[in-house]
Parts: C-alpha cells; sequence; structure tokens
C-alpha cells in the first residue's frame, strides 16, 4: 500500500468490520438492558431489593450504549453527506465544518484518555483497570472513532474540490 | 456571555451541535487554565441518569409498534398518512429533519405528550441537573404533561382543526392491540407503581412479545429499526452529555445569577410577576428553538431560563409545560418557515396553552401534587 488511495480504501474496509462489531455489540447491550429491566420489575414486584450490581452494570450498559449509538450516527451522518451532491461553495464549508467536527471529537478523546488515566479524585492514579475505569473506557474509544470517521469524511470532500 | 455567542454562532454556521459545545469548553478551558478532562468528569455523569435508559426501549418499541401498523413502509416514519404521533415525538426532538416540516397540529401535539413524551424526560433531566432542589417529581411532569395534552387537543379540535384528530384515530385504530400492549405498561408509571426503565422495558417485552407470537415482524426490520432508534438516542445522549459540562461552565461563570438579578429586581407584584416572568420564558424558548432547533435551544438555554424561572416564583411543572409548548411552536415555525407557509395559527394552540396555564396555574399541578 503505497499511495493514498490504498490507504483509503483500507481506512473504509476497517471502518466498515468496526461498524459490524458496533451493531452486534449494541443488539447485545438492548437485550442484556432489557433483560435487566425486566429482572428490576419482577425483583420489585415480589418485594425482593434490587442488587447493587444491577446499578453497576447499568452504568457500565448507558455510557457503552450511549458512545456506540453516537458512533452509529456519526457513521449515518457521514454516509447521508456523501450521497448527497454538493456545489462548489457547499463543499467548502462542508470541509471545514468536517475538519472542525474532528478536531472536536479528536480534543474531546484526547480530554476522555487524560480522565482514564489521570483522574483527579484519585490522586492522579490510573482509572484505568478499576471498574470505574472498565464503564468509562468506550469515552476515549468512540470519540476517536467518531473523529476518524469525520476525518474521513472531511478527505472525501476535500478530494471532490476541484 | 462570549461563550454562549461563540456556541450559538459555531451551532448557526453548521457545525453539529455536539461538537460546537465541545470546542466551546475546551476553549474555555484552556482560557482559564482548567483542566480539560473535567469536561469528561462532567460528561460520565450521563451514566448516571438511568431514566436516559428507558428512552432507546420506548423508540424501539414505539417504532416496532408503527411497523406493525404500516407493514408496507417499515421504517419509514410517515408513510402516506405523515408521521405517526409517536414516531413523530421521538423524531421532533432528536433533530431528524422532516417530521417538522411535514407534521402538525394539536392531534399530533396531544399524542406528543401523551404517550410520556421524551422530551418530558429530557426536560425533567435538566431540571434534575440545574436545579435539584426545585425540580418536580418525573410522574408529576407526566401528569401535568398529560392535561396540557388535553387541552391542546380540545383547542385544536375548537378550531376546526379535527382532521387531524381522524388521521391520528384512524393510525391508532390500525394496530389497537399492540397500543393497548404499549399502554399497560405507561398506566403503571403514570399510577406511580413503576419506575420508567422498568415500565419501558416491560412496554418492548410485551410488543416483541405480540409480535413473535403474531409473526408481525421479521427479525432484519426490528434489528434496522433498532439501530434507527438508537441511533436517534445516541444523537440526544451525546448533546445532553456534553449539555451536562456545559451546565457545570454556566453556574462556574455565574451568569445564571446575572440573569436573575436584572429580572427579579424591579418586577410589581406576584401575580404580574409571573404572568410577566412566564410570557418572557414562552417568547425566549420560541425564539430560540426557531433559531437553533428545540433540542439544541433547551440543551443550551436551560442553565440560564430554567433556574432563573424557578427562583422568580414559577413552578416547576409550570416552567416545564410553558418550555416544552414553546419549543414545539418555535420549531413550528421554523417548519413552517421552510416551507412558506407562516400561517398564524401554528402558534394558536400552544399560545392558547401557555395564556391558559398562567391565568390557572395550579391546572399545571392537578395530580402532580
Amino acid at each position: 500500500m503505497t499511495d493514498g488511495s490504498s490507504w483509503l480504501a483500507a481506512w473504509d474496509h476497517a471502518d466498515r468490520q468496526w461498524r459490524r462489531f458496533e451493531v452486534l455489540v449494541l443488539v447485545a447491550l438492548v437485550l442484556g438492558l432489557l433483560l435487566v429491566a425486566l429482572g428490576r420489575w419482577m425483583l420489585a414486584a415480589v418485594g425482593a431489593p434490587v442488587p447493587a450490581i444491577g446499578d453497576e452494570l447499568l452504568r457500565a450498559g448507558a455510557l457503552w450504549l450511549i458512545m456506540l449509538s453516537a458512533a452509529q450516527a456519526c457513521a449515518q451522518c457521514c454516509d447521508e453527506s456523501r450521497a448527497k451532491p454538493l456545489n462548489r461553495s457547499h463543499l467548502r464549508w462542508v470541509l471545514g465544518l468536517s475538519f472542525a467536527a474532528a478536531l472536536a471529537c479528536l480534543l474531546l478523546m484526547s480530554a476522555a484518555l487524560r480522565y482514564l488515566l489521570f483522574d483527579l479524585h484519585l490522586g492522579s492514579r490510573p482509572l484505568l483497570g478499576t471498574s470505574m475505569g472498565w464503564w468509562l473506557l468506550p469515552l476515549p474509544l468512540l470519540f476517536l472513532v467518531m473523529g476518524l470517521r469525520l476525518l474521513r469524511r472531511s478527505l472525501d470532500t476535500a478530494e471532490a474540490q476541484p | 456571555m462570549i461563550w454562549l455567542v461563540l456556541v450559538v454562532c459555531l451551532g448557526l454556521v453548521g457545525l453539529p451541535w455536539f461538537a460546537a459545545l465541545g470546542l466551546t469548553l475546551i476553549a474555555y478551558s484552556a482560557s482559564v487554565g482548567l483542566d480539560p478532562l473535567l469536561i469528561m468528569q462532567e460528561f460520565g455523569r450521563i451514566a448516571e441518569m438511568q431514566e436516559l435508559l428507558a428512552i432507546p426501549l420506548l423508540l424501539w418499541a414505539l417504532a416496532l409498534v408503527q411497523a406493525q401498523a404500516n407493514p408496507a413502509a417499515p421504517g419509514d416514519a410517515g408513510g402516506k398518512e405523515g408521521p405517526a404521533a409517536w414516531t413523530w415525538s421521538g423524531k421532533w426532538m432528536l433533530q431528524t429533519p422532516g417530521p417538522s416540516a411535514t407534521a402538525s397540529g394539536s392531534a399530533d401535539f396531544a399524542a406528543l405528550l401523551f404517550l410520556s413524551s421524551p422530551a418530558l424526560i429530557v426536560i425533567w433531566l435538566v431540571f434534575q441537573t440545574v436545579s435539584p432542589s426545585g425540580a418536580p417529581l418525573l410522574q408529576q411532569l407526566l401528569l401535568s404533561g398529560l392535561l396540557a395534552a388535553f387541552c391542546a387537543a380540545v383547542i385544536g379540535v375548537a378550531l376546526g382543526n379535527g382532521a387531524r384528530l381522524g388521521m391520528l384515530r384512524s393510525g391508532l385504530g390500525r394496530q389497537p392491540r399492540v397500543l393497548w400492549l404499549l399502554l399497560v405498561p405507561f398506566a403503571g408509571v403514570y399510577s406511580g407503581h413503576w419506575p420508567l426503565l422498568e415500565a419501558a422495558g416491560m412496554a418492548l417485552a410485551m410488543v416483541l412479545i405480540d409480535a413473535l407470537v403474531r409473526r408481525g415482524l421479521d427479525v432484519g426490520t426490528a434489528v434496522a429499526l433498532l439501530l434507527e432508534s438508537l441511533r436517534a438516542f445516541g444523537r440526544l445522549a451525546l448533546l445532553l452529555g456534553l449539555g451536562l459540562a456545559w451546565f457545570a461552565l454556566v453556574f462556574d461563570l455565574g451568569v445564571e445569577r446575572q440573569w436573575l438579578n436584572a429580572l427579579i429586581v424591579h418586577l410589581p407584584s406576584p401575580f404580574w410577576a409571573n404572568w410577566l416572568i412566564g410570557l418572557w420564558l414562552s417568547a425566549v424558548w420560541i425564539l430560540a428553538a426557531w433559531l437553533l432547533r428545540p433540542l439544541p435551544a433547551l440543551i443550551i438555554g436551560a442553565p440560564w431560563l430554567l433556574p432563573a424561572s424557578l427562583h422568580s416564583g414559577l413552578a416547576a411543572t409550570l416552567i416545564s409545560l410553558i418550555t416544552l409548548l414553546s419549543l414545539y411552536a418555535g420549531d413550528q415555525l421554523r417548519a413552517a418557515g421552510r416551507g412558506g407557509d407562516l400561517s398564524a395559527r401554528r402558534l394558536v394552540v400552544p399560545g392558547l396553552t401557555v395564556l391558559l396555564l398562567l391565568a390557572m396555574p395550579d391546572v399545571a399541578r392537578w395530580l402532580g401534587d
């Protein structure tokens, strides 16, 4: 792979694979969420206390669900803008705005990564490895994925510039 | 104020709202020497909001009901009859284009509130964040919303807008069994017996079992609808998550207190103060929704407007209803402007309901208290 188009093709291929992974995890998460909701309802119906592990699971599931859903929405938005024909003046706008959105994602990714590595409440000890670290893991990971998708969109737009 | 101008400008030039909020927050933290990881610390708090998790379950359940009612066009929000009210309520709130441009009418709006509108859940979450002590219970809010929905429907029918009510009834009539399955868990929520997440799980499970037993839906369609619902939820949650960091910034700046001082120092008697603040709140929300669209307007404006209104003496349920109605009106005006039909009728129903609520504030708390 020496020229740019091969790199971009490999990038797109990796993104497609990752999207399949996202869909699988999302379906599993929603079904899991459904089971947790029904389980809590049944426990409440028989008057049994809801175990604390349920709350922890919900917290972890919530963040993964939110970030994976946002990454899917980002991918859909990029697909739609690729399919849309744009005139010259629009191309510049889309290029600039996609790049700015990608920049925002990458900056947020770096903040999230620092949060995982240097949590203030833990006196700069890393959160990674603690139970909280696992449910915070999707923050940097999926901001990175969104940033890369938006970057790819801006590259597409740049290619289309006359 | 410069940060508010910055985020609005970035959004208005076309940057996604979450990116506009993110860039503004990072610029702010860089300018005052704050560690940007505080943004993520605030963002992470979204995982604590368990009620938010009811939204994807509800959206999927409602989409499944819709798909069974219109099997010819699964996934299409409207088909030939325009968007079904429940799908529309999710889409209106979640920023996907289309529904507000094609649908209007009091009956749709009645359903918007009646079906435990996700918008009310978001307003409640915002309230919990910006002013936990003054936030009403979710059940109070839903019950108050129900009454406002009936008012809107009655006013709408009285104004000769009954055709839409008929359309809605015919849409519901197609799948009454599935709809009843969905409404049963809501009875539990409205009566205060079931928490929202559990009820949403129940509703989804019942709709899924019904579809399975009657073989009314194939797995591919169900997964496609799930993904569509989740994408809508992802947009909402991303915005709300960064909104939490935005709320922290606003409180840090103390802007909310400046607004308060400017607002309530020279107000006349409490009765007229309520009227003035209610109308002012409504006007600002209409303008904000027209300019920014409802959800970004809610996230960006809430830390200023909600605490200021609350401290001025307006009841939380009343503020929530005025907020919802005015956001709806602003969105309708925006849609009308784009379609070239600037009819004042689009403002009549929410406008009259706001006036009714201001004239009889106890109406807003009819069963909630």
